[in-house]
């Protein structure tokens, strides 16, 4: 019996992590499900500390990190343990939406909250918190427009995407937006599409080697991830390009998601043509998910509507026109923690 | 003139034919150059020089790793293990080089010195050849099974390494230089002059050594090699180390020239290289093919890639257009060999 | 017995009746007009030497070769079989000497192996697995019809596929030296199943040449010697082995052996106590210049002699080369000067999908490089001078090995071992498969490189060749050498038969 109950204990620990002071149960606060895709990344660590703090400070509500591994199928088994550990809601983040589908349901059934990050989870009609990418997309894409058209009036623009063609939310939250905001500026731009760049950033690197040879006139990319962007402005050195002279465009503007202090150097040099990145905050993210629970446990939002509700939290254009350098220096911090 | 002489003239005349694997080759590239000249008519902006040029630069890495997965080919022997390696060894570079002060565990490494760092994991890369080479040759375990099982275990302590995602931070500056090395004063880098370098050696290992020959000899048939006094077992294992080592550097390359260690890099990279070699005309079950053909594998599968990208395609066009070639590319050689030999 | 021969005029008695016989290859006709008739529920023998016929004549009854002419009835009907699956189908069933049970099967899944009743692609189960299950239970009744083949041992496995053969339906079951790879505990239990079938109205042609089990085992015999048919009697009638050996050689064999003289007298290869899975304690001695025969049948254990020389198989014993200790692998045994002419040329000897003169170099490749750098020039004027020296005819050196006749294809085997500048040569069945021409080339040579100083072995299953060069034989028979005999013109024929099919031996 004894060496069963270490067992089960064990193997709790690998699926838990506990941040804060595991097993004290809030006397009359909430229990709350935070997932995380993955536990290890920088931007994760900071969202599960600052839900942590936020829940109990404003809410009084525990809150228990359910870290994904960067595993699908550790994702899906996560959801399994909320009904189990007697969770009052649960903030899921799902790679794999079908997977988890049937567990989600079986929780919603016992009367769990359920609410997801970034996607929705099939047809369940749980409501989901979704950072607001589109309108930093949108001013991106307006942003270098204008830039360009100010430094070549003569060369028309011709714009691409690096991405995720066939992922709906990138679609929705990025790539599109993105479009639209060039559009608004000068509504003649060409524009290309998005190239399939999951490989990664070599693969990425390569794209944008055989496609600006093909089309050199490609001057505003859209680079939808950072590690792409390694990649993107690798493909770009290789072909002598890639460069502002002292804030003036010359060949391309690059625009690219995730802002991090590795982009932090380049945006803000005037002589690199990596000038906007949009700054996903943990912080606000972190709330936005937190509220949005606490809306739906009291009532202020529906449980499941019959297409999923979006909810969207702030995210920040960073950019090298319109947040000056200390701003995004200390965004960092802020976000971050140093 | 004694009859000897002249039958000896006769012989001489006849032996001056093509052999099968020059046939195969030459009709590879013919076949990449007809693909260009036919990507240059439907895509704009195909036909030009640097886009010759990028068909090489651009896949360095995979034709690298394509040198060693062909000369095990020939041997009669898989190695699906390349293209974990590559990821492991990137990884366990940055790793090693990384300083110990960092904020989190995945910017704290083992402080070496970048050549000190790059070293060991090339002898990272070196152990899973050697794991290959043993379960192949010792225990006689068919290659594919052990090479898949070490692709998925190099990969797996990449992944343990960087805790599922990437190292890329605490590097010593010197770290990128290798990789991003510029030559002869082009934007051609040092990766692309030593798969150069490479393809050149292996050419004359393969085509004017001793050790090119035994490595046919032993894919043609194992009993009669074993027979005819051919170490196979030794043999096998040195193609195992050396494409180990291959792909370790093309990982370490890669590493150095993105500065960071990322656990999924290389994903499929083993099957590009196993699809190039096929592509460039080595036979499955081994005994035949050359690096070169290999070679113009590699170009004829990153013409495909390069118009789809230049159209902007899907991805899933791109994937069929692909497959679609391939396809067609290994029909038309066994077809040809097939009829050469009925001819 | 006796009962039934006095019936033998009535066809339809006869489980099967041959007449006229023949199968031609190009050049040489292999089976000679042929006929004789085998009782209904009989053991029949079918002896000869290697080479008599035997071989052909069961391909001819198990449809795997369609006769050039002649007949053959079962039970009076016409049977002419052209293919394996039709001659099943005919109540014809064979017991090959590889097996052709699937291991990872169990004992049942196997028996009921492609008789499986179906029905629109679905199985349906039938009264098949009753019937084999009694089928087996009747010839071995301790084989357990659910246990896994990997599991039974190679006497078992063959009587599972005995049990196949049987419960489908045959009438006629032939087996080809079905004892080959058993002990003799197995031999026996085997000979019990055979009976039993015997008796429950299959008729067993039983095809061995260990004369002891065909006077055991028998009830008519066939005699066949060089295509022919020469006798069919009850064994009852024949008067033992003397009787049945003098059937099956006939004529005294000619053979031109010459004594020769320049033999060393200092032996180069001394073997003692030679033991593995099949050789038993075999010890010898060989000299430089002379020419030494093994001689035995099929599983006598010569080639597991020659490949414990060249250090190809494992085996305990000692083995002297010239001072040197034995070679551990096939490179150690060439560096010490032993080459081996392997016993299947296409698959263990040559390279068939290299062109000839890439197979020449190959045992002493090294040779042809300097710095490991390969001196292609320098292969070919090898090549050239080997096709020259052996007469290879060719119309060039890029041929493909594959695409030459036998006789050439072992003459690159040879070329091999001449490169390689071997002082010892093992030639495991060296003109197995070659034409008479070719034949007499490779002899001349085997003799000129002997009179050169070079030591050889050649194991054979002819008789004819091995009285033919050799200087003396050693007589193999169950992985022992059971004697020695010096080669001569009164060499004792019929002792030598008796002794390699089982007789016992003593050295002469």
């Amino acid at each position: 019996m004894q060496r069963r109950n270490v067992l089960k204990a064990g193997l709790l620990a690998t699926t838990l992590t506990f941040v804060g002071g595991a097993g004290a149960f809030a006397e009359d606060g909430k229990r709350i499900a935070f997932f995380v895709s993955d536990l290890s990344n920088v931007f994760h660590q900071s969202q599960a500390a600052e839900a942590e703090r936020y829940a109990k400070e404003k809410y009084g509500a525990e809150v228990v990190v359910f870290d994904g591994q960067a595993d699908s199928a550790m994702m899906t088994q996560n959801v399994d343990q909320v009904v189990a550990g007697g969770f009052d809601a649960a903030t899921l983040h799902i790679w794999d939406a079908e997977a988890a589908t049937p567990g989600v349901e079986d929780a919603l059934a016992d009367d769990v909250v359920m609410t997801s990050f970034f996607s929705p989870i099939t047809d369940t009609g749980i409501p989901t918190a979704r950072s607001d990418e589109a309108a930093v997309s949108f001013e991106m894409g307006a942003q270098m427009a204008k830039a360009w058209k100010e430094a070549h009036p003569d060369k028309p623009i011709v714009m691409v995407q690096l991405g995720w063609p066939n992922h709906t939310e990138v679609n929705s939250g990025r790539t599109a937006p993105f479009a639209e905001g060039v559009l608004s500026v000068d509504p003649d731009a060409e524009n290309l599409g998005a190239l399939d760049s999951s490989k990664g950033q070599e693969a990425a690197k390569q794209i944008i080697v055989d496609l600006l040879t093909q089309r050199p006139e490609v001057n505003l990319i859209y680079s939808e991830a950072s590690n792409l962007t390694v990649g993107t402005m690798a493909g770009l050195a290789q072909l002598g390009r890639g460069k502002f002279d002292n804030g003036k465009p010359l060949t391309e503007i690059v625009a690219s998601v995730d802002f991090d202090s590795v982009e932090f150097e380049q945006v803000y040099d005037p002589n690199s043509s990596l000038k906007v990145s949009m700054g996903l905050p943990p912080v606000e993210t972190a709330q936005g998910r937190i509220d949005l629970i606490m809306d739906v446990l009291d009532g202020k939002v529906q449980s499941t509507s019959d297409t999923a509700e979006e909810f969207f939290y702030k995210a920040y254009t960073v950019s090298y026109w319109s947040m000056p350098k200390e701003e995004a220096e200390q965004w960092l911090k802020d976000q971050f923690g140093g | 003139m004694t009859d000897q002489a002249v039958a000896g003239r006769r012989l001489a005349k006849q032996d001056n034919r093509l052999s099968d694997e020059m046939f195969i080759t030459s009709l590879v590239a013919g076949a990449a150059v007809a693909l260009f000249l036919l990507a240059s008519i439907l895509v704009p902006n195909f036909f030009q020089f640097q886009n010759v040029v990028n068909l090489v630069t651009n896949n360095w890495a995979v034709i690298s790793l394509g040198v060693g997965v062909t000369f095990l080919l020939v041997s009669g022997n898989f190695d699906l293990s390349v293209g974990g390696i590559v990821a492991l060894s990137g990884v366990l570079a940055v790793w090693f080089a990384q300083a110990t002060d960092g904020a989190n565990a995945l910017s704290s490494g083992w402080g070496m010195p970048t050549w000190l760092a790059m070293v060991c994991a090339l002898i990272g890369a070196m152990s899973i050849g050697a794991v290959n080479a043993a379960f192949v040759v010792a225990l006689r375990v068919p290659s594919i099974i052990v090479t898949l099982g070490t692709m998925m275990l190099a990969r797996g302590i990449a992944q343990v390494v960087t805790q599922g995602s990437q190292r890329n931070t605490n590097l010593p500056a010197d770290f990128g230089t290798l990789g991003n090395m510029t030559m002869f004063g082009t934007s051609i880098k040092l990766p692309v002059v030593l798969m150069a370098t490479l393809i050149f050696v292996a050419v004359f290992v393969e085509r004017k050594t001793v050790f090119g020959r035994l490595t046919y000899l032993i894919g043609a048939n194992p009993v009669a090699s074993r027979l005819s006094g051919v170490d196979n077992a030794r043999h096998v294992v040195k193609l195992y180390l050396f494409s180990a080592v291959m792909a370790g550097v093309v990982g370490i390359l890669l590493a150095s020239e993105f500065k960071s260690g990322f656990s999924n890099r290389g994903t499929l990279m083993e099957f590009d290289a196993l699809v190039i070699s096929l592509l460039g005309g080595v036979a499955i079950a081994g005994g035949f093919g050359s690096v070169i053909g290999m070679f113009f594998g590699a170009i004829i599968l990153a013409t495909v890639t390069s118009a789809a990208t230049g159209l902007v395609l899907s991805p899933d066009w791109q994937f069929t257009l692909k497959a679609i070639a391939v396809f067609i590319a290994i029909m038309a050689q066994t077809w040809a060999l097939a009829r050469r030999h009925a001819g | 017995m006796i009962v039934q021969t006095a019936f033998a005029a009535n066809a339809q008695e006869k489980a099967l009746s041959i007449r006229d016989l023949t199968k031609d290859y190009p050049g040489v006709r292999a089976v000679d007009a042929v006929s004789f008739d085998i009782d209904r529920n009989t053991v029949h023998c079918l002896v000869g030497e290697n080479g008599a016929g035997k071989s052909t004549i069961v391909k001819m009854l198990t449809g795997a070769l369609a006769p050039t002419s002649g007949s053959m009835a079962i039970l009076g009907r016409t049977y002419e079989p052209d293919s394996t699956q039709d001659a099943r189908e005919s109540g014809v069933g064979t017991l090959f000497q590889e097996l052709h049970v699937v291991d990872q099967l169990t004992v049942l899944e196997n028996l009921t192996l492609g008789m499986e009743a179906s029905r629109f692609g679905f199985l349906v189960k039938s009264d098949l697995e009753g019937r084999v299950v009694k089928t087996l239970a009747a010839i071995e009744p301790t084989i357990d019809p659910k246990a896994r083949v990997s599991s039974l041992s190679v006497a078992q496995k063959q009587i599972v596929e005995i049990a196949r053969a049987a419960s489908s339906g045959a009438s006629i079951i032939i087996m080809d030296e079905p004892t080959a790879a058993l002990s003799e505990r197995e031999v026996e239990r085997l000979f019990g199943v055979i009976r039993r079938l015997r008796d429950s109205d299959v008729t067993v042609i039983y095809i061995s040449h260990k004369l002891d089990e065909i006077f055991e085992l028998g009830d008519n015999v066939t005699v066949m010697r060089d295509g022919k048919h020469i006798a069919t009697k009850p064994l009852a009638d024949v008067n033992g082995r003397p009787e049945l050996i003098e059937m099956m050689v006939g004529r005294a064999i000619t053979h031109d052996y010459e004594p020769r003289g320049d033999i060393a007298d200092n032996p180069v290869l001394t073997v003692k106590g030679l033991t593995n899975h099949l050789l038993k304690d075999v010890s010898f001695h060989v000299k430089g210049g002379e020419i030494v025969g093994f001689y035995g049948l099929v599983g006598a254990g010569k080639t597991e002699v020659a490949r414990a020389i060249y250090g190809a198989d494992k085996a305990d014993g000692q083995i002297d080369f010239k001072g040197r200790k034995r070679a551990a692998s096939p490179k150690e045994a060439i560096a010490a000067g032993i080459a081996l002419v392997p016993e299947e040329r296409r698959t263990q000897g040559l390279f068939t999908e290299l062109a000839i003169r890439r197979n020449i170099p190959i045992m002493n490749i090294r040779k042809l490089a300097s710095f490991g750098v390969f001196q292609d020039e320098r292969e070919k004027e090898v090549a050239r001078e080997y096709v020259g020296k052996l007469g290879i005819a060719t119309n060039s050196i890029e041929k493909y090995a594959e695409k030459l006749s036998g006789g050439n294809q072992q003459k690159v085997v040879l070329s091999k071992c001449l490169f390689a500048d071997a002082d010892m040569l093992l030639l495991d069945e060296p003109t197995r498969g070659v034409d008479v021409g070719a034949k007499s080339e490779i002899y001349d040579l085997i003799r000129d490189l002997a009179n050169n100083g070079r030591a050889i072995c050649i194991f054979s299953s002819e008789l004819e060749e091995v009285l033919g060069i050799c200087d003396r034989v050693f007589l193999m028979y169950d992985g022992r050498i059971q004697a020695e005999i010096k080669n001569g013109t009164e060499v004792d024929i019929p002792h030598i038969l008796n002794v390699v099919t089982g007789g016992g031996g003593e050295n002469k």
